[in-house]
């Protein structure tokens, strides 16, 4: 399962970090987004970016956990955003709204910049 | 079959009895012919003015006066006397004469002859005139016996030769006990006379009247009731025939003589009663009427014997002879009848129509009745008598004709044995008809050259040397005729020795050839018809045998399939024959799984179907008995049964399998029969290693376990698919096989599909060298539910069982089959929304559990591009796509779910959801544009 998913966190800044997916997102990934989110939202980080550049697959039990991650860090007050979608995943946001919480950027300096 | 003729020739005589019997006829001869000699002598010699002559036969001086003084003539009266006594003795004699010539060795024809020599003497020989006139030869001629109604009549030679007569005619034996008591007692009382002649007690003439009477008629009675007994009660039909004649003869005698001795004929003395005026003419004609009517019936003795011995031929006398005689008789009768009727008609004529008329009407009635009635009489014995007798020509042709259009064998053989009987007279005469009784005369066999030679033509067996022959002569046969027809032997003739003295003549000879030439083709013909009936009736009943082994066959396979839920079943079964040696099952067994067999037994036909129905039985009762579930404990176990129950050079391959209707797992065993195929998108042949079942004991089966895969199918077959030929004499083969299933992508219909393409291969008029038997498994990925509607192409079909990552399989596999057809943007759409209809088809239809599988469907239609996605669940409601409430997800009040179905309604142009009660199939529709 760890081949279909690979989730490396980076830290840009003092703020903010930066969870780079690359593979299929799904009902497998839970464990590793736990555990890449829990990596992410260490000491004083305040913005969580998911860059989407590397996403080959994502389903909607995959977005269900985006969606978890999501609930955890308003929990936390941290904010969650995103960059490097396709269109296609764009409209798959849009349509389920889920850009309305997580906000959507063209570029990780965009999103960066935001925060 | 043989049919025979066959005489009693028990009474001949040999050696000294023989000649002693001829000493006596001779003596009797010599005795017989010196008293007519001097009685004739006498009577013509002597004073003819009242002839008065024999017995009762005598006219009586009163009628004598009478028909001379208003009848006759002196002449005419004389005339007739002498008549009827010379032609009478003469009948007698000549009759008994010949009988004795012709057979002197029978002693019951000596016998008949002694009484026909010394009855013709007795009656008409005129000795008591020569009694009376010359007293020399009185003893002569009462030993010899004077035919005149009185007891001392008995005790003459006459007399006791036809009372022994009457006992002993025709068979020489008494035919009752007391026929035996009558002889002794009679014989007593003649041999005590004839030894003690002055002792009154033993003459019968001084005994008192009542005892004369019962003496008298007593013998009489008896000689009758005699012969009337061994008519009804002893003789046989054959016999029966013989004696009819000489019955009724002596019966007419006896009644007639009896008759004139009780009622004394003398009107004008016994029967005045004043009603009747007695004239002294009519006295005369009465009494000339009973004299006529007693010379007829004494007649009809000789005449009787004569027609018994020649009609029936128990006695061969000389044909020519015969007939001389019986006309010469018939002549005399019948001239005597006439003259004596025309008299009386001309007499009373003359008295009341006046004189010459008399004369006139005598002459007219003489001359105008007397030709047409011998000739009619004449007639009339001949066609009753000799009609047959050597007509060769009439009695062939008549055969032929009959024979012409009969086709029944049995009855040509009696109508043929029948013509030779009563023509030639054998004493036997058998038929031996080749088809018929093949092998019946080991003789006839080792004859069949000498008789194909001959071909129609009688072979006297005396002249052959070959030892057949001689064995044949020594069983009593003397001529053997060959019933040769397109120079094959139809059957043989065989004779025995002619009735009668003479051998077959020349003219038998023909007649037997002419025979033969006419019934052999039609008894050759009637044999081939016969055959050809029975061996069509034959093959018939075969047949219908055959089709009854077919149909309780047929009742061995399984009358339905198995109903399992997931699995698709199919099963073919052709056999060769009527019968064949193949076989398939389902078991169910005790735990739910079920037993799937293919068995093929060597060869075919109903040995192998004999072999094939036991094998079921075994397979059935250890399939199910508790401990031997398993494939290879069970092929084990009825290898072990089946050895001692097959024949040696006969085996039994078979597949067994068990499958698991529910996980998929099919484990199996294999004694020698054709590998199991499985495929899905590509085909392949699972192994198991075990020899033949029926070999040998105590073989172990290799067990093998495999998975089928929702989607998958299984085949098992039997070798007589792969092993066919065409016409050039290629085998079918399992790589054309495995190729021709693995391109076929749609399974449906494979079975029927599979035989077609086998016809096609084998060329139609070859039909199957072997049976062929099919079954095939098929787990359902989840129906397919109802074939694609018409006009729809379906593009790519397949089947994912409920794991995770279905979903991304199934969305990249149609993503890439319907890349052609719309553009990058839409295929990704498509391909979100498979992968989420996938998804719920997982999870909500299929509960997640990794053995029910999901169907995929794709096809076009134009301007349509369709993607059903079955599952097995049953869904009862329609979900509805939910409305992307973040806050409430986010709250956690609502689980992330739903977003499946709204993706796919946004990701497609049409979503439908079919739900059923095992499957639910979400089809997704995409429009295409250009």
């Amino acid at each position: 399962m760890t081949e279909k998913l690979i989730l490396a966190v980076r830290r840009p800044s003092e703020s903010a970090a930066v969870i780079d997916i690359n593979g299929e997102v799904d009902a497998t990934a839970d464990q590793a987004l736990v555990a890449a989110y829990e990596e992410a939202s260490a000491d004083g980080v305040v913005s969580v970016i998911l860059n989407f550049t590397g996403l080959e697959y994502m389903n909607s039990s995959g977005i269900g956990l985006l969606v978890t991650m999501l609930i955890r860090a308003n929990r936390n007050k941290q904010r969650l955003c995103a960059y490097g979608l396709t269109d296609h995943y764009r409209e798959i946001f849009q349509l389920t709204r889920i850009d309305e919480a997580i906000v959507v950027y063209g570029s990780e300096a965009e999103a960066l910049s935001a925060g | 079959m043989t049919t025979s003729l066959v005489v009693d020739r028990a009474t001949t005589l040999e050696g000294p009895s023989l000649w002693l019997v001829r000493a006596g006829w001779f003596a009797l001869a010599a005795l017989v012919t010196a008293v007519a000699a001097a009685s004739f002598d006498a009577f013509f010699g002597g004073d003819l003015g009242l002839v008065e002559s024999q017995g009762a036969l005598a006219v009586q001086p009163e009628l004598a006066r009478q028909l001379e003084e208003r009848l006759l003539g002196a002449g005419v009266l004389k005339a007739g006397q002498i008549a009827v006594h010379v032609t009478g003795f003469v009948l007698f004699f000549v009759t008994g004469a010949l009988l004795f010539l012709r057979k002197s060795r029978d002693w019951v024809a000596t016998l008949s002859s002694a009484t026909l020599l010394a009855a013709g003497a007795a009656l008409f020989a005129p000795s008591s005139v020569l009694a009376q006139t010359r007293p020399d030869w009185e003893v002569a001629v009462h030993s010899l016996g004077v035919f005149d109604a009185g007891p001392e009549f008995w005790r003459s030679i006459a007399g006791v030769a036809i009372v022994l007569f009457a006992f002993l005619f025709p068979e020489g034996r008494f035919a009752a006990k007391w026929m035996r008591v009558v002889a002794v007692l009679f014989s007593a009382e003649v041999v005590l006379w004839a030894i003690f002649p002055g002792i009154a007690v033993f003459d019968v003439a001084e005994w008192p009247e009542s005892l004369q009477v019962v003496w008298t008629l007593g013998l009489a009675l008896a000689v009758v009731v005699a012969q009337v007994y061994r008519y009804f009660r002893v003789s046989s039909t054959h016999v029966r025939s013989q004696t009819r004649l000489v019955v009724i003869s002596l019966f007419t005698v006896v009644a007639v003589f009896g008759l004139i001795w009780i009622i004394d004929p003398d009107l004008s003395q016994n029967f005045d009663l004043g009603l009747v005026v007695v004239t002294p003419r009519l006295q005369a004609i009465y009494d000339l009427n009973l004299l006529s009517l007693l010379t007829l019936a004494v007649v009809l003795f000789p005449v009787s014997i004569v027609v018994s011995v020649t009609r029936y031929r128990l006695w061969d006398m000389d044909l020519i002879l015969n007939r001389a005689l019986v006309y010469g008789t018939l002549t005399g009768v019948i001239g005597l009848a006439l003259v004596v009727a025309a008299v009386i008609a001309g007499n009373l004529a003359e008295s009341t129509l006046g004189p010459g008329f008399g004369v006139a009407l005598t002459g007219m009635l003489m001359v105008g009745l007397f030709q047409p009635l011998r000739t009619r009489v004449q007639s009339q014995v001949d066609r009753r008598f000799y009609r047959q007798k050597y007509d060769a020509d009439r009695t062939v042709d008549a055969f032929a004709e009959r024979i012409r259009d009969q086709s029944d064998v049995a009855e040509l053989e009696r109508d043929l044995i029948d013509v030779v009987g009563e023509t030639l007279s054998p004493s036997a005469v058998d038929l031996y008809l080749e088809l018929v009784d093949e092998g019946a005369s080991a003789e006839h066999d080792a004859l069949a050259d000498v008789y194909l030679d001959a071909g129609n033509s009688p072979i006297p067996l005396a002249a052959q040397s070959h030892a057949a022959a001689i064995a044949l002569v020594t069983k009593g046969v003397d001529l053997v005729v060959p019933l040769v027809s397109h120079k094959e032997l139809v059957g043989v003739l065989q004779l025995g020795p002619r009735l009668g003295d003479r051998a077959y003549s020349g003219l038998d000879h023909q007649l037997l050839r002419r025979l033969a030439e006419s019934a052999a083709p039609v008894i050759r013909y009637a044999q081939l018809v016969e055959q050809q009936a029975e061996q069509a009736a034959e093959r018939q009943r075969l047949q219908q045998e055959l089709q009854l082994a077919e149909s309780i066959q047929r009742d061995l396979l399984p009358k339905d399939l198995p109903q399992l839920e997931g699995w698709e079943l199919a099963a073919h079964y052709q056999p060769a024959r009527e019968v064949s040696g193949d076989l398939y099952d389902f078991i169910e067994l005790p735990d739910g799984r079920w037993a799937v067999v293919v068995a093929d037994v060597s060869g075919k036909g109903v040995p192998a179907a004999m072999v094939m129905a036991t094998c079921r039985s075994m397979l059935r009762g250890v399939a199910t008995a508790s401990g031997t579930r398993e494939p290879g404990r069970v092929l084990e176990r009825v290898n072990d049964l089946l050895v001692p129950d097959t024949p040696e050079s006969m085996f039994v391959t078979c597949l067994y399998a068990v499958v698991d209707p529910v996980s998929g797992v099919l484990s199996y065993a294999n004694a020698g029969h054709n590998l199991p195929l499985i495929w899905s998108d590509e085909i392949r042949e699972v192994k198991a290693t075990g020899m033949p079942l029926g070999l040998m004991p105590g073989m172990k089966y290799e067990e093998v376990e495999v998975v089928i895969q929702p989607g998958e199918s299984l085949l098992l077959y039997s070798d007589g698919l792969t092993e066919a030929h065409d016409l050039a004499g290629q085998m079918f083969g399992k790589p054309r096989l495995m190729t021709w299933i693995r391109d076929r992508r749609v399974t449906q219909g494979l079975l029927g599909d599979l035989m077609a393409e086998l016809a096609e291969f084998t060329a139609p008029a070859n039909g199957l060298e072997d049976d062929v038997t099919l079954v095939a498994l098929r787990r359902l990925s989840a129906a397919t539910g109802p074939a694609p509607p018409p006009g729809r192409v379906v593009v790519d079909e397949f089947t994912l069982s409920s794991e995770a990552g279905a979903d991304r399989i199934a969305s990249q596999r149609v993503g890439s089959v319907v890349g052609a057809l719309i553009d990058d943007r839409q295929r990704e759409r498509l391909e979100t929304a498979v992968a989420e209809a996938t998804l719920n088809a997982v999870e909500h239809g299929n509960k997640n559990r990794p053995e029910l599988p999901v169907h995929f469907l794709v096809a076009t239609a134009p301007g349509r591009l369709f993607v059903s996605i079955t599952d097995t669940g049953h869904l009862e409601e329609v979900l509805e796509s939910q409305s992307p409430d973040l806050e409430e997800r986010l709250s956690g009040e609502r689980s992330p779910r739903g977003w499946g179905l709204l993706l796919i309604e946004n990701m497609v142009d049409e979503v439908r959801t079919i739900a059923g009660e095992t499957h639910t199939t979400v089809e997704l529709v995409v429009h295409l544009h250009g």
